[in-house]
């Protein structure tokens, strides 16, 4: 065994007594294969779909005239397309392959019947497909976060629930009596997700609830979705990546339960504070405003969690592509939930609300936060299923880098864009089309921000697929790829 | 080597791959490094929550619940205004006129002997209905509510002698609003056509009048009128000055000789 395996202990792995547990994973890792690696690379698929049509729409935005000759190419539906091809398209199949994988390697049961999980996969995305068609074609609802057609919607809920139950068994059928935190959320989540789908799909497209209920059920989902599956995924993710990359401990089990039942608790709540404002019973709005704000509880108590994880080792996390990406997520959650929060108090909501501010903290969520750990999971969890190595940690480092640069200018530019937008917007001296015209210098450095985000979803994308077709590229012998001169034992 | 390189490890080949010379020793050691390289799975620690988090949390959940009661309108369907308050705007018991007012106290109180048409009974209770005790300065039937009457009376060309009971403080105890009521619905009522006495004038009547324990003659009645509170006739203009100090000296006397 070469450099790689001198480890930091001094000792060997062939001597830790955990040998047959490490089969074991690799039983594990070979059992879900297939499915995984489908999901990602349709996840990356429609990431570049979905980046695709984030830049029409970007440029759209200042440009009105650019590509508007074609209906189908109309900001509205190229915005909605993007919304669905990321959130679903990218979002839901990263999580398909990186959640399915760690609640396998955590109950420690392989996935059975794997066949039926790659059907179902298929599924989903084909449903998608039709979706993303239905939506460029005209068919879109008039509902945010739920504008794919009626026609494709069965057929996503179901390829879900069929997706979903490879977790409900494998947790059903784990092996050893503690239940790990990410195993919390993922479980939770598999349960979440079909339950505000199918709610809101009930309530809002096939039998519409009357009034202002609609809107409510609407944001409820569109919230919810957000913090009840994205979330929940991508801290299970992170909870599963930085003690295993580390080697050490979650800090602590009681910040851990305190900070999932937080969130359980809260987050349901929190939707409405879209509708301040609105005429919508002024309980309702005050019960979100307020379960938002406790949303404090979950967020500190998580950001310690992880903080004192890493604490002290912040050279291996630099070094480690899969920390680097997901500390990086970690750090956004925190920002991201306390920019939230902060945002849905009602004198901060009069100036952020119907304005980019909004548009930019979606994407410090999604983007800074979710899809950096996703991310990060992926550089984890390919070099296992593939049994090779990345093999250009140059690529990896232009797409961290690209990425957070592109995302930073993207947050900062909304957000402070957006502000000032709000100020304008409430002072009724300035005409409202000056104020839409004084947002285009900030729509313009979101366009750039969008090219940085392309340039390093090409590197990732570039680097997967040299991976995956390129097998002699990188071998497991050399070690892992890693982005800083390695001085002691290695971390990947 | 190249059929190796197509087939990435040992788990995505078949079983007889696998027994092939293809995979080969070191390769086999190759794919084990990098699992054997994996750190273990991850475990939880358990250091306490500090306890500042716990003391922030409280803190949170109060200002949670100032929150709700501050602004949850009551949690009402129909309460949209953050700034609802639940019973400000509740509707305030209906302003009841003074006539109708006076109306109920006249049918409570005084109906049984000056009846219900305020016609009186012939020779015992001097009719109300177009009596000039009654539509003249409001004074002096105020000062009959408030102390009583006793002692031979005129009333439309007939002679009384009866004793109408006080009302005021040391009678019957009726308030001022109600004294003021129950004055301008005889005022205004069957006929009599006279001005609104209001609850202001009678509590000055009262301040005046309330500690007299003795019940006025008729004579005495018209004696040292004040003005017509917000009456704008120059005669009251006139008698103004002379009236007030006159009748409080008046008081004073009649409170003497009582003793």
């Amino acid at each position: 065994m070469s450099q790689s395996t001198t480890n930091t202990a001094g000792e060997t792995p062939y001597s830790t007594n955990s040998t047959a547990e490490r089969a074991e994973l690799s039983t594990i890792d070979a059992s879900i294969r297939t499915a995984a690696l489908f999901f990602v690379i349709s996840a990356i698929g429609w990431l570049m779909i979905g980046t695709v049509l984030a830049l029409l729409a970007a440029f759209k935005a200042h440009e009105p005239n650019f590509a508007s000759t074609y209906e189908f190419l109309t900001f509205g539906r190229v915005r909605s397309a993007h919304l669905n091809a990321m959130a679903l398209g990218w979002g839901n199949n990263i999580i398909f392959a990186v959640g399915l994988w760690i609640m396998a390697r955590l109950c420690r049961s392989p996935i059975n019947h794997k066949g039926l999980l790659l059907i179902a996969g298929i599924f989903w995305n084909v449903g998608l497909t039709v979706g993303i068609f239905g939506i460029l074609r005209g068919d879109i609802t008039s509902v945010e976060w739920l504008e794919i057609p009626h026609y494709a919607t069965p057929l996503l809920a179901l390829s879900y629930a069929l997706i979903g139950v490879w977790g409900v068994m494998a947790f059903r059928f784990r092996k050893g009596d503690h239940v790990y935190v990410s195993q919390w959320y993922i479980l939770a989540a598999i349960f979440w997700f079909p339950w505000l789908y199918i709610v809101a799909q009930i309530m809002i497209i096939w039998f519409p609830a009357r009034g202002v209920v609609q809107s409510v059920t609407n944001w409820w989902f569109a919230h919810n979705v957000l913090g009840l599956w994205l979330t929940p995924m991508a801290l299970a993710t992170a909870y599963y990546l930085i003690p295993k990359v580390l080697g050490r401990p979650i800090y602590s089990y009681y910040l851990s339960v305190l900070g999932f039942w937080s969130l359980a608790i809260f987050y349901n709540w929190a939707g409405v504070h879209h509708l301040i404002g609105g005429p919508i019973p002024v309980w309702l709005i005050s019960a979100g405003i307020v379960a938002s704000v406790m949303m404090v509880v979950p967020v500190v108590v998580v950001g310690i969690n992880h903080h004192m994880s890493v604490v002290g080792l912040h050279r291996e996390v630099w070094r480690s592509p899969t920390l680097r990406f997901v500390v990086f997520g970690a750090i956004s959650y925190t920002m991201v939930s306390l920019i939230g929060s902060a945002m849905a108090l009602r004198t901060v909501n009069q100036v952020t609300h119907f304005t980019h501010f909004t548009v930019g903290h979606a994407h410090h969520g999604v983007y800074a936060f979710f899809t950096m750990i996703m991310f990060g999971g992926v550089y984890y969890m390919m070099p296992r299923l593939l049994k090779r190595e990345w093999p250009s940690a140059g690529l990896i480092k232009l797409h961290f880098w690209a990425c957070a640069i592109g995302i930073t200018i993207m947050v900062v530019a909304l957000q402070v864009g957006g502000w000032i937008q709000g100020m304008e917007m409430n002072n009724a001296e300035i005409p409202f089309l000056q104020t839409v015209q004084n947002t285009i210098p900030w729509l313009k450095a979101r366009s750039v921000s969008g090219i940085f985000l392309t340039v390093g979803h090409v590197a990732f994308a570039v680097n997967f697929f040299w991976m995956l077709f390129a097998a002699g590229a990188v071998r497991a012998k050399q070690g892992p790829t890693l982005l800083a001169e390695v001085k002691e034992g290695g971390v990947a | 080597m190249s059929e190796h390189e197509k087939n990435p490890g040992p788990n995505s080949a078949s079983r007889e791959s696998l027994e092939q010379a293809a995979m080969q020793d070191e390769q086999m050691q190759d794919v084990h490094a990098q699992l054997m390289r994996e750190k273990e799975e991850p475990h939880e620690g358990f250091s306490p929550v500090p306890i500042f988090l716990m003391f922030a949390f409280a803190a949170l959940c109060f200002w949670g619940g100032v929150y709700l009661v501050e602004y949850s309108g009551g949690y009402r369907w129909d309460a949209y205004s953050p700034d609802f308050k639940p019973g400000a705007d509740k509707p305030k018991p209906p302003e009841i006129s003074l006539f109708d007012r006076g109306a109920r106290i006249y049918r409570n109180q005084c109906a049984q002997c000056h009846q219900a048409e305020g016609n009186g009974v012939a020779g015992v209770y001097p009719p109300l209905a177009g009596a000039d005790w009654v539509t003249g300065h409001p004074q002096v039937i105020a000062r009959i509510l408030i102390n009583g009457l006793n002692g031979p009376i005129e009333v439309a060309g007939n002679t009384y002698n009866g004793n109408m009971p006080a009302f005021g403080p040391n009678g019957l105890g009726l308030n001022e609003r109600d004294i003021a009521a129950v004055i301008t619905y005889t005022r205004q009522e069957w006929g009599n056509d006279a001005s609104e006495v209001t609850p202001d004038m009678i509590r000055q009547y009262v301040a005046d009048y309330g500690s007299r324990t003795a019940p006025w003659k008729a004579e005495e009645l018209k004696e040292n009128l004040g003005p017509v509170p917000g009456g704008s006739s120059g005669d009251s203009e006139n008698e103004a000055g002379t009236g007030e100090s006159g009748a409080t000296e008046e008081t004073v006397a009649i409170i003497t000789s009582a003793r």
